[in-house]
């Protein structure tokens, strides 16, 4: 197989028995160097693209999944060198069976590491939880709902901690996907304003966002995640197999067991063309004039570039 | 060989003789799943014998 002529059995760096095999590089690792690739790869692009300064509250988005609970510990091992304040949110959206053994393993996750968490609810936010919503609006737009209304609590709640930003863990699989998904849409605008950190406008009531674990791929912080017994929950959302991203996570994957590093060719090509793609929205922003300008929502009072946030219009308030 | 995928134990193994065939054999794919022969994390051309205990784990994702 092309795999087994890839894979020699050996760290590639030292030569001792291998724990995993990097198809995307192609190399064998053994367990100590996979571990010093990755933490170098995350610093990397944390001090690259400037996400962190001295002095800083960082707010973390928590949600208990592998993606996050390793962007967590990364967080911590950085803030050991550079002082930075972290405070985890965790958004319990109400889904019955998933949300909350992950919750238990954020809360655990954070007494461990002497992290605060705070923890906000659907139920308490929106009167209802996701299920109970999606029970009225059915389950084909459930990650639209939740998207759009976890995106607003993480917001508004960063921005009550006086945080300077929101750490997101978005790895380079949700990256390629995301890339490819806009692509397929023709959502050149939205791809614009996607990135390792945000945006294309800038407002007090947004705050910035950034993505330490942009670089890196979905199954490399699942093996750091094992290799550091880091407590994971390997879990699948019930409402993931709904959504038009599972198809390309799925294409992806395909292409990635045939072609490796595709999907890393992915996020490196959007990187390079990225900025032109902010440039872009922004130029197209301005020409729209003050009705593409950030507003206030006129039912909720949070920032949108429309009368009505996307919240509101999916909830039909106001 | 005595192997379980996700947590769950499979009565009859397909037979493989490295983690490569394996997953293949699985039918899954090597850039969704971490392998553990008995007990330790395993590359792809790592040999698998009768004996060993071997623990696939999808770690992909949606959600």
């Amino acid at each position: 197989m092309e795999s087994d002529k890839q894979s020699s059995g050996l760290c590639a760096k030292c030569g001792k028995p291998a724990a995993i095999t990097l198809r995307y590089m192609p190399a064998d690792l053994c367990q100590s160097h996979f571990v010093r690739l990755f933490e170098a790869r995350v610093k990397r692009t944390v001090r690259q693209h400037r996400m962190l300064k001295k002095g800083e509250r960082i707010a973390v988005g928590l949600s208990g999944g592998k993606d996050s609970c390793v962007m967590l510990h990364m967080l911590h091992k950085i803030s050991q060198s550079l002082p930075i304040e972290l405070h985890a949110i965790t958004i319990d959206e109400g889904i019955e069976g998933y949300r909350s053994r992950t919750l238990e393993i954020a809360k655990e996750q954070c007494s461990r590491l002497g992290v605060p968490l705070t923890v906000v609810s659907f139920r308490e936010e929106f009167q209802s939880t996701l299920d109970g919503l999606l029970e009225a609006k059915g389950a084909a737009r459930a990650c639209t709902y939740c998207g759009v209304m976890r995106r607003h609590l993480l917001n508004k709640y960063a921005r009550e901690l006086g945080a300077d930003k929101i750490a997101i863990g978005h790895n380079a699989d949700d990256v390629a996907q995301t890339v490819m998904m806009n692509l397929m849409r023709n959502e050149p605008e939205r791809l614009g304003r996607f990135g390792l950190t945000s945006g294309a406008v800038d407002d007090e009531a947004f705050v910035k966002r950034i993505k330490p674990l942009f670089t890196t791929p979905e199954r490399d912080v699942a093996a750091y995640a094992v290799m550091k017994g880091i407590q994971i929950e390997f879990a699948e959302c019930p409402y993931a197999k709904n959504a038009f991203r599972q198809y390309i996570r799925k294409m992806l994957n395909e292409i990635e067991g045939k072609y490796p590093g595709t999907k890393l060719r992915v996020v490196r090509a959007f990187l390079e063309q990225s900025r032109l793609m902010l440039d872009g929205a922004r130029y197209r922003i301005e020409k729209a004039g003050s009705f593409a300008k950030i507003g206030r929502c006129k039912s909720c009072g949070e920032p949108s570039s429309g009368k009505t946030c996307s919240l509101c219009l999916l909830l039909e308030r106001g | 060989m005595r192997l379980s995928v996700d947590g769950k134990s499979i009565k009859n193994p397909p037979k493989a003789k490295t983690v490569a065939e394996l997953i293949s054999a699985l039918g899954l794919s090597e850039e969704e799943v971490l392998v553990k022969i008995n007990g330790k994390l395993s590359p792809n051309s790592a040999s698998i014998s009768g004996e060993d205990e071997v623990k696939v784990m999808r770690v992909i994702f949606g959600g």
